[in-house]
């Protein structure tokens, strides 16, 4: 994929066993992608304010400060670099903070260097193409940067998938995204599989923010706001 | 610790037992000192009373006139011998008219043992010491008899019975602390029996102890703790085979892996080589996949105990979890499809994590390729919540469905795949923890399998 190769595709690795950094790193370079390496979170922090990177590969098992404080530390500063992280596949509950706290995907260790890549490549895709100021649509705002949702000025809760609906929706606001189309937004699959849970997020979002807000066309999709 | 004083049995019996005697004893003795005492000064009142009347009607009537005479004295012998009791009392003989002492006995004061002369008992003060003392007049109104004993001898007397019985008392209750302990130690002997055969036992010696000549009182202690042994014993039993099966079942992928490599070392062309690397990219696989089966085992034994159960939405744990699939799914040309509503459950995140990633992860393994899998899951009618996961694989012959959920049975039928026979059992394991139910039926298309769980209302 020549989108990969661009010299600008700089990764932060965050990782503390140095063999699996290594051969991870080595992976990573083979595939076009430049890479910085950290060994813990305070090294991960330093880095991440010095320099401007497309995207972060984060351990959440890290010595000295969790891979989840860097990430929510991340947030709270509004940095809005891609982060993509690696849990151990047991701990389902690792995985469910990560992308609360605002992780874009994840991937389990032990992970296929192919499988790897592709996910790295799918969020940087994904934050390039997403537009950064507030997005407004009636009463509800969303602020990508701070990952908050606000109906008539209250927050609102939302979980990891509902606000990647609700996020991919905005970003089209007026215009019908088609079901398939929301669900790579939403997953990034790779169409390997297929899912009927947008209806779920949608029905949830139209729980929490109002009946009307997001409109169904039938045969086609969704879409929020008016129609251009 | 055995001799820590505080914890022995022993020695608790031991100090109870004492205390509450020498309690007991020390009231009894205060009574019995009360009484003593009080009875002693009557007994002493009646002694003085008696004596002053013998000795005024023993007085001639003229005694009055007597004076100053010199006395009998007792021979030598008699002088030295030891007093009686009625040594320590004194009498003098008053003249009411002159206030003159007409005889008196030795050893009392020359001044009046009663300085008022009034008749009957009282307690006086005479000659720097504290008196009983009786006085009697005759009928004429001339003479008066005081006879007195000093308060001091009467004390004296006293504290030397004092002295005896608490000196008696205590010789009794250390006799009677030995007998107490030898008692306990007696009754206590099977305990110390089945200390010492505790002790002897080897550490992984986990048969039942004898009950036999135990107390009636420690058999139910006993009887829980063999109970107790005997679990202990079924479950390391459990373990051992365990361990002894995961090592057997680590040890092939190994062997396998150190082949390939071997094979990729010394292969002639790049081709071989590449051949042998992607055999061993793929033993790698499965020998990590069979380590995280071991190792989720491992933590579900751990984890039995004490669930803290939140409600989990099943629909967010398979949306998670069938991620993982994806690019194994893509290599197979396998499709995965999701069919999933609100499915709220009570549980706990990891375990459900664990028993979704198996069901998929046998349905994925065993669809081959081009497989289709679908994973639903949604409320029943009666308000529980059911997920199915259903593949058109090659299925599972009725006879073996009911055994597939044991650890390490693998079926017959196995679409050129060879799993591991943990995935299913953590599947029952997880599912038995959440009080939800198994079940095995056909899949699709007339073929492939079909497993469907049941949790109960969230």
């Amino acid at each position: 994929m020549p989108y990969s190769r661009t010299a600008e595709m700089h990764v932060l690795l965050v990782e503390d066993d140095r063999m699996l950094g290594d051969a991870v790193a080595a992976a990573l370079r083979q595939d076009g992608w430049e890479v910085t390496r950290a060994e813990d979170a305070g090294a991960a922090r330093t880095l991440l304010v010095e320099h401007g990177f497309s995207a972060v590969l984060l351990d959440l098992g890290l010595p000295r400060g969790s891979g989840l404080d860097v990430l929510a530390g991340m947030r709270q500063r509004y940095d809005s670099t891609p982060v993509l992280i690696v849990t151990a596949r047991d701990q389902l509950s690792d995985r469910v903070r990560g992308l609360d706290a605002g992780a874009d995907d994840y991937v389990v260790k032990p992970f296929l260097t192919d499988e790897l890549c592709a996910r790295l490549r799918a969020v940087v895709r994904r934050s390039q193409g997403r537009v950064t100021p507030v997005l407004r649509c009636r009463d509800v705002e969303l602020d990508p940067a701070a990952r908050s949702v606000t109906r008539a000025g209250n927050a609102v809760k939302l979980g990891v998938h509902e606000y990647r609906t609700l996020l991919a929706l905005m970003e089209r606001a007026g215009r019908v995204v088609p079901r398939d189309a929301l669900e790579s937004l939403v997953y990034g699959g790779d169409g390997s599989i297929e899912s009927n849970t947008i209806a779920v997020y949608i029905h949830q979002l139209r729980r929490k923010l109002g009946e009307d807000f997001i409109t169904t066309v039938h045969g086609f999709g969704y879409r929020v706001g008016e129609a251009e | 610790m055995r001799h820590r004083h505080e914890r022995s049995l022993k020695g608790k019996l031991l100090v109870t037992l004492m205390s509450v005697m020498l309690g007991g004893w020390l009231f009894w003795f205060g009574c019995q000192y009360l009484q003593v005492s009080r009875q002693q000064s009557g007994h002493w009142d009646g002694s003085l009373r008696e004596v002053g009347q013998q000795i005024l009607l023993s007085m001639p009537s003229d005694v009055e006139a007597v004076e100053g005479r010199s006395r009998l004295s007792l021979p030598a012998d008699l002088q030295a011998e030891p007093y009686n009791k009625f040594d320590k009392i004194r009498f003098q003989v008053w003249s009411l008219q002159r206030r003159a002492s007409i005889v008196s006995s030795k050893g009392a004061p020359a001044e009046p043992l009663q300085p008022s002369f009034q008749d009957g008992l009282a307690t006086t003060h005479a000659a720097g010491e504290d008196w009983r003392v009786y006085a009697v007049t005759d009928s004429s109104g001339r003479v008066q008899v005081q006879v007195g004993m000093a308060r001091s001898q009467l004390k004296a007397e006293l504290t030397y019975w004092l002295k005896v019985s608490l000196l008696s008392a205590l010789g009794l209750l250390f006799a009677l602390a030995l007998a107490i302990w030898a008692a306990i130690q007696w009754s206590l002997r099977p305990v110390k029996r089945l200390r010492d055969h505790m002790a002897q036992r080897e550490a992984m010696d986990l048969a039942p102890l004898s009950t036999q000549d135990i107390p009636r009182e420690i058999k139910p202690l006993l009887a829980s703790f063999n109970d107790l042994l005997a679990r202990l014993s079924q479950a390391m039993q459990g373990e051992r085979q365990f361990l002894a099966d995961a090592a057997h079942e680590l040890r092939t992928p190994l062997a396998a892996l150190l082949t390939q490599t071997q094979v990729a070392l010394r292969a002639g062309s790049q081709a071989d080589a590449r051949e042998a690397l992607v055999q061993l990219s793929q033993g790698i696989e499965r020998t990590s996949r069979l380590a995280q089966q071991l190792l989720d085992s491992a933590r579900i034994d751990a984890s039995q105990r004490g669930h803290d159960h939140a409600v989990i939405e099943l629909a967010d744990v398979i949306s998670l979890v069938a991620r993982e699939f994806e690019g194994m799914a893509a290599r197979r040309q396998q499709t995965i499809s999701l069919d999933t509503a609100l499915a709220p459950v009570r549980g706990d995140l990891d375990d459900l994590g664990v028993l979704v990633r198996n069901l998929i992860d046998n349905a994925v393994r065993y669809s081959g390729e081009h497989g289709q899998i679908r994973v639903h899951c949604g409320r029943r009618a009666d308000g529980g919540v059911e997920m199915t996961v259903t593949d058109n694989g090659p299925g599972v012959p009725v006879e073996e469905r009911e055994r597939i959920f044991e650890r390490f049975f693998r079926g017959s039928t196995g679409n050129g795949e060879r799993g591991s026979g943990i995935g299913l059992s953590l599947v029952q394991r997880i599912a038995r923890a959440h009080g939800a139910s198994l079940s095995v039926e056909d899949g699709r298309d007339h073929g492939g399998l079909c497993v469907r769980v049941v949790f109960p209302a969230a």
